[in-house]
């Protein structure tokens, strides 16, 4: 799956900050140096995986 | 102020304490509360001081990654391990694989041999010898990086006898009549099995089971045998009651050392056993037994790891119960050890971990071949109560001091540490008699390792203090609980929690460390506590985990390459983090319930592309100077973001607020939210604010809002919306009159759409 890039800036800390769209929503990530674009489809697959936890683990507390 | 001696090992309690020559044995029976009174100081005798085992190679720079799945391995010799994605080895690296079908050979501890590609590799044994495999193996299984969980040895300080596990010795123990020998592919500490024997209650005494070695093994340059046992099923006979052979024969018969299985405190729990001969062991050992003296009916026993140890007087003598470790300033944690094969000295957690458990944790910290040390401890016997109680508090101003690491020939000076290990992992190291005994207490220089909690301090626990503490492969390594605590540095690491801070009100703790933990690392909760350093790194969850503690400052805060977040908060209010950084975490920061509260950040740098997730609307990241730089501060929402920048500014301001809604859960009713100023009025008289607002797209609602309710006179929201076009500056501007002087706080909102932004700078107001 593909995420798409929304947009992108450098903010005043030097770091590019990319926004890519999620399920509907955007989410913005923040590297060091400009990344290739499989590294930001890693980081935003990685991004999912985490919320599913998360989700998962609120929906299912212990 | 009295000061007493205190001796595990020489000590007894029927002496007077006031002298070395007449040191007391135990907290609970030497240093009874008739005896001890404010004020005064009980020495406790060092553990040995730490000795060379020469260079070891320790790798943990980057913690553990995660695993990967295995696609298929050879049934070759050696096995070639294919992966589903990248495995990221190199040779010469350690890998665990568990789970894998088809060629259940692969399975286990190895090294890394040649890397064919991303995507495939050889495993090796230990000794750099190949393994083989025993079918081809399906996509199944994982293989983890384990690189950072072994410290290699510049050459082997141990023999194998026999590894219970490894390839090549999976052969079953062979069982004498009424009795079962099979492999156990659920515990075991070495390699992927241990080695099961079943007594039937038919069975009496004598031989149980025997394994013959692959070869006679000359074992005269060692002196000690280790292995770990655990009893399983049956009743726990005593110490002695079953014992460990070598023996010189192929089956077991004629036995040349024997070591006595110590008694249990429970089943199900690990015990590494170590025997010290004094003597030079036998030249020609050819099998191992497992012999029972006394008939305590049906019985179950797993062995594993059994190794021969060199002279205890040799400096570089380690075995499975020594800690091994750097011995310096920077990293003075000495680490328990899960299992030796050859050179590999894998580091453990808790007692009951596999080594191919993906969230054994290893060892973080820096990349080198140094000088590498161990270090031996106090042994106290199994136990599932508290090996060193506390019989009595002090009171304000006359603390009760127990000072852990006098010298260990006359204890005139403090010189060293004392580690007491509990071996089976159950128990607690010390603790008061009551929940209220530790009150007034000092510990310092008293370290544990495998018990269930190290350090308690009970719930009714006022004004105790700890000066500096060590505890390892506990469940809960230091766990305070308690008011008004005073912490010098905890290091909790390489146990299922590291230092627990938990529903206590104000303590002071001045560095804490919880490293290589299977769960979070350190809890830094309670209430009005203040933390100088934190550091929480290579733990299986989160790094720092603020779990329903509020008000809490933390100076400094380090968090690196934690499984899950550097910072997870769970129900956590108004606490404060003045610097530090987060580091390879899945995310900087993590809100993990719907209402999991608010941090507030200085100075504080999160390295990860991921900064905040939060499933909670109602959970906010304050980030003033993000990233440790000027003009770019920043509030994470759950739905959007507002940051502080310099591109889009209306003059005469030098800085503008952007307002990025990210989600469409931003609305009317919960919008991205800035308060951007507090207005102090006076009565019956018009307030007019206004503010600069700019948006990048008409879909976007700007809103300058005074929430109603905030002061008399003024109970419903009184707020304008822009309306200019796009990439357009505006003037908002609200008027209201409040009958009463007050303080109101006036915000800017923000909605609508997942991809604008809107800019709001140049607050001002006027009254007249």
């Amino acid at each position: 799956m593909t995420y798409p890039i929304i947009d992108w800036e450098q903010d005043v800390a030097g770091k590019w900050r990319i926004r890519v769209a999620i399920d509907g929503a955007t989410v913005m990530f923040k590297f060091e140096d400009w990344p290739d674009d499989e590294v930001v489809q890693a980081e935003a697959a990685r991004y999912v995986a985490v919320m599913r936890e998360q989700a998962d683990a609120a929906s299912n507390p212990e | 102020m009295v000061t007493y001696y205190l001796d595990f090992e020489g000590g007894n309690d029927a002496n007077t304490g006031l002298s070395f020559a007449q040191r007391w044995k135990t907290f609970a029976s030497g240093a009874t509360a008739a005896r001890t009174a404010p004020g005064d100081i009980i020495r406790v005798m060092a553990s040995p001081d730490p000795t060379s085992i020469g260079n070891a190679t320790w790798a943990g720079a980057n913690g553990r990654p995660v695993s990967v799945l295995i696609a298929s391995s050879t049934n070759a010799t050696p096995i070639v391990v294919t992966t589903s994605g990248v495995h990221g080895l190199v040779a010469g690296d350690y890998v665990t694989i568990s789970g894998h079908s088809g060629n259940t050979n692969a399975n286990g501890v190895w090294k890394v041999g040649t890397v064919g590609s991303t995507t495939t590799f050889q495993i090796l044994q230990m000794d750099g010898t190949n393994t083989t495999g025993n079918g081809t193996g399906t996509f199944s299984g994982s293989a983890q990086k384990a690189t950072n969980c072994i410290v290699k040895l510049a050459s082997p300080l141990t023999q194998n006898i026999a590894l219970c596990g490894g390839l090549g010795q999976k052969p079953t123990w062979t069982a004498s009549t009424n009795v079962t020998c099979t492999q156990n592919i659920s515990a075991y500490k070495e390699g992927y099995t241990s080695s099961q024997t079943a007594i039937a209650a038919a069975f009496t005494t004598g031989k149980a089971s025997y394994y013959t070695l692959p070869s006679s093994l000359n074992l005269s340059s060692y002196q000690q045998v280790s292995f770990w046992v655990q009893q399983t099923a049956g009743t726990i006979g005593a110490a002695g009651a079953v014992y460990l052979a070598l023996c010189t024969d192929t089956t077991g018969n004629t036995v040349a050392h024997t070591c006595n299985i110590p008694l249990f405190a429970s089943l199900n729990t690990w015990i590494p056993v170590t025997i010290d001969f004094g003597s030079n062991l036998s030249t020609g050992i050819q099998s191992v037994a497992l012999y029972v003296v006394t008939d305590n009916g049906a019985q179950t026993f797993l062995i594993d790891n059994i190794i021969a140890c060199k002279a205890s007087s040799s400096a570089d003598s380690i075995s499975l119960q020594s800690l091994i470790g750097k011995n310096t300033v920077g990293e003075p944690e000495f680490y328990p050890i899960q299992s030796i094969n050859y050179d590999a000295v894998m580091l453990a957690n808790i007692n009951s971990m596999t080594p191919v458990d993906t969230t054994l944790r290893g060892y973080y910290g820096t990349n080198e071949t140094v000088t590498t040390y161990k270090r031996e401890t106090i042994k106290q016997p199994p136990t599932t109560g508290t090996s060193n109680t506390v019989q009595e508090g002090g009171s304000a101003g006359s603390l009760i001091t127990y000072s852990g690491g006098w010298n260990r020939t006359d204890m005139s000076t403090q010189t060293g540490q004392t580690w007491f290990d509990l071996q089976a992992g159950t128990g607690t190291g010390l603790a008061g008699a009551a929940t209220s005994t530790l009150s007034y207490v000092r510990v310092d220089l008293i370290n544990f390792v495998r018990c269930a909690t190290g350090y308690q301090a009970g719930v009714n626990t006022t004004n105790s203090e700890v000066g500096t503490i060590f505890c390892t492969a506990c469940t809960s390594s230091v766990n305070f609980v308690g008011s008004n605590m005073t912490v010098g540095s905890a290091y909790g690491y390489n146990s299922a929690n590291g230092v627990l801070v938990n529903n206590v009100g104000a303590a002071s703790v001045t560095f804490m460390k919880s490293n290589n933990n299977t769960t979070s690392g350190g809890t830094v909760s309670g209430f009005s506590c203040r933390y100088t350093t934190v550091i929480a790194s290579n733990n299986a969850s989160s790094g720092a985990l603020i779990n329903q503690g509020s008000r809490n400052s933390i100076s400094t805060l380090t968090a690196e390459y934690n499984a899950g977040s550097g910072i997870l908060i769970s129900s956590g209010f108004g606490n404060t983090v003045g610097g530090g950084s987060t580091t390879g975490n899945t995310s900087g920061i993590s809100f993990t319930t719907v209402n999991s509260g608010q941090i507030y950040l200085s100075n504080f740098v999160i390295n990860e592309a991921t900064e905040v997730t939060t499933i909670g609307y109602a959970s906010a990241a304050y980030s003033n100077r993000h990233d440790n730089t000027d003009n770019n501060s920043w509030i994470f929402y759950q739905n959007g973001t507002v940051n502080q920048q310099t591109s889009v500014v209306d003059s005469p301001a030098t800085t503008s607020w952007k307002m990025s809604p990210t989600n469409s859960n931003a609305n009317a009713v919960n919008p991205i939210m800035l308060k951007i100023g507090t207005v102090v009025c006076a009565a019956n008289s018009a307030v007019t604010v206004t503010a600069r607002m700019q948006r990048d797209n008409a879909g976007l609602t700007m809103r300058l809002i005074c929430p109603g309710g905030q002061i008399s006179g003024v109970a419903n929201d009184v707020s304008s919306d822009m309306t200019a076009a796009a990439n357009t500056w505006e003037t908002v501007s609200i008027s209201f009159t409040p009958t009463k002087a007050g303080g109101v706080d006036i915000y800017a909102y923000a909605f609508g759409g997942t991809t604008f932004n809107g800019y709001v700078c140049n607050l001002t107001a006027s009254q007249v």
